[in-house]
């Protein structure tokens, strides 16, 4: 199973068992993971290419995933207005997942910040990632030079302090 | 009157029996007491007739104070058992109180939580319209300038006219026509609030700038006077000599910027298009307070963010 499968299915597993979890929330929670895991490590969580379109960061890699995977259902409906509604259970959630206690630390912190959050906060939660508060164009996220850039930024700004 | 196949021998060996035992249970104690009582006046038999007997046996009874213990244990008991019965009662009418509130509060959770679940679903849907919407608006502004530019004669493949909205710290593209379908593409979205004429235009009201020919000349330039990167220059599509900007404002303040730029020296005619950007200002004005309304930078921005440096 490759990282970004037992991430998707060890967050799925720790969300509340009763409630609706829908496919973009997921993607963007996995997103929200990978770039704190980044600071903390500056290396990947998931290993996904990230991308940015106008509702956000996302993965077509996590979308398909989560519709090819057998363990993951993906119930879809449409709302009144025709809107299609993706969400997604997990089928066996007593599966043992391998994850770090670094890793799981970060996941576990990712669902209790933002899973209960009403969209509109979500979102702001997303936007607010220093990533998308610099990007300027739609299309790839480079995680890993924005990490860096960000932790420059901080020691820059540590260093000042001190002096 | 009911046969013996009506009788609840079950609540009858549970309830009925163990609630007369202990209810007068004291009854036969009394009874012994008065016994005791009258036995211990025997052998101090008095002497007389049998009406002073009797007399001195009631009254012997009447002073003993075991049969007057043994009758207030009798009625305490009684007061006691009813109160309990009473209490057993109320306290299983709470019992079932609590169960159905129980089982009406995991009604409510499950309610509460498929709710919860409904107002995720519509919620999405609406940011979602809100990122149609926003390209819809995108692609009217962009339809706008068209019109615009129709009005102003001389505006060909090596020109275009944007539209960038101000957003506190930034300035967020909403519309932009070109007849070059490259320089129509977005390639930035959005442009840091000093830097490039856009600061420019929108800082003075207005800007008008023709920029040298020779490309290290034109680098220098904006590296100098617009603060813009040397990388980020070298990533423009269009590198335009000429520069018509205009601050658009909502009559209490600026809220935006109409820029025209041009590849070719001496296209942009600054009177033609000033006379042409305040005659369109309220329409333009209407478009950037929409796109305001529905732009993910602008909505999904924090007051106090925590991770920008």
């Amino acid at each position: 199973m490759k990282k970004f499968e037992t991430v998707m299915e060890y967050l799925l597993s720790q969300c509340e068992s009763h409630r609706k979890v829908s496919l973009h929330k997921l993607v963007k929670m996995i997103y929200l993971a990978d770039w704190r895991y980044y600071l903390k490590t500056g290396s990947s969580l998931s290993s996904l290419q990230w991308e940015f379109d106008k509702l956000g960061p996302t993965s077509s890699a996590a979308v398909f995933f989560a519709k090819e995977r057998n363990n993951i259902d993906l119930e879809y409906s449409f709302s009144k207005t025709g809107f299609t509604r993706e969400n997604v259970t997990l089928h066996n959630r007593s599966n043992p997942y391998d994850v770090t206690y670094q890793e799981r630390q970060i996941l576990d912190e990712v669902i209790k910040d933002t899973f209960h959050l009403e969209w509109e906060d979500f979102m702001k939660v997303i936007f607010d990632t220093y990533p998308i508060t610099k990007i300027n164009k739609y299309g790839l996220i480079d995680l890993s030079k924005y990490a860096n850039e960000y932790r420059t930024k901080c020691s820059e700004i540590i260093s000042h302090q001190i002096d | 009157m009911g046969s013996i196949d009506d009788i609840n021998f079950d609540r009858l060996i549970k309830e009925r029996i163990p609630f007369f035992i202990s209810e007068y249970y004291v009854l036969p104690l009394t009874i012994y007491s008065a016994w005791l009582s009258y036995w211990f006046s025997l052998i101090s038999k008095p002497e007389g007739n049998e009406d002073t007997k009797f007399v001195y046996y009631s009254l012997f009874l009447l002073q003993s104070w075991t049969i007057w213990l043994g009758v207030l244990i009798l009625i305490i008991s009684i007061v006691g058992v009813r109160y309990a019965k009473k209490r057993k009662k109320q306290l299983d009418i709470i019992k079932t109180e609590k169960i159905e509130l129980e089982s009406k509060l995991s009604t409510s959770e499950y309610k509460v939580a498929e709710l919860t679940d409904s107002l995720d679903e519509n919620q999405l849907e609406l940011i979602s319209l809100r990122a149609e919407h926003q390209e819809l608006l995108y692609q009217a502004s962009t339809n706008y300038l068209l019109h615009l530019s129709n009005k102003v004669s001389d505006l060909q493949d090596k020109e275009r006219v944007s539209l960038y909205l101000f957003n506190s710290d930034e300035f967020i593209l909403v519309g932009r026509h070109s007849l070059h379908p490259n320089f129509l593409e977005r390639n930035r979205i959005k442009f840091p609030s000093g830097e490039g004429c856009i600061s420019d235009a929108f800082l003075n009201g207005s800007v008008s700038v023709s920029l040298p020919e020779n490309h290290k000349e034109y680098l220098d330039y904006c590296v100098k006077h617009f603060n813009m990167q040397r990388n980020l220059i070298k990533e423009q599509r269009m590198k335009s000599r000429d520069f018509y900007g205009e601050a658009i404002s909502d009559g209490k303040r600026r809220i935006g910027v109409i820029l025209f730029e041009s590849q070719k020296k001496g296209i942009l005619n600054i009177n033609e298009l000033s006379t042409v950007i305040s005659e369109h200002t309220d329409f333009l004005c209407a478009l950037l307070e929409q796109s305001n309304s529905v732009n993910s930078f602008v909505l999904y921005k924090k007051e106090e963010t925590n991770e920008k440096i």
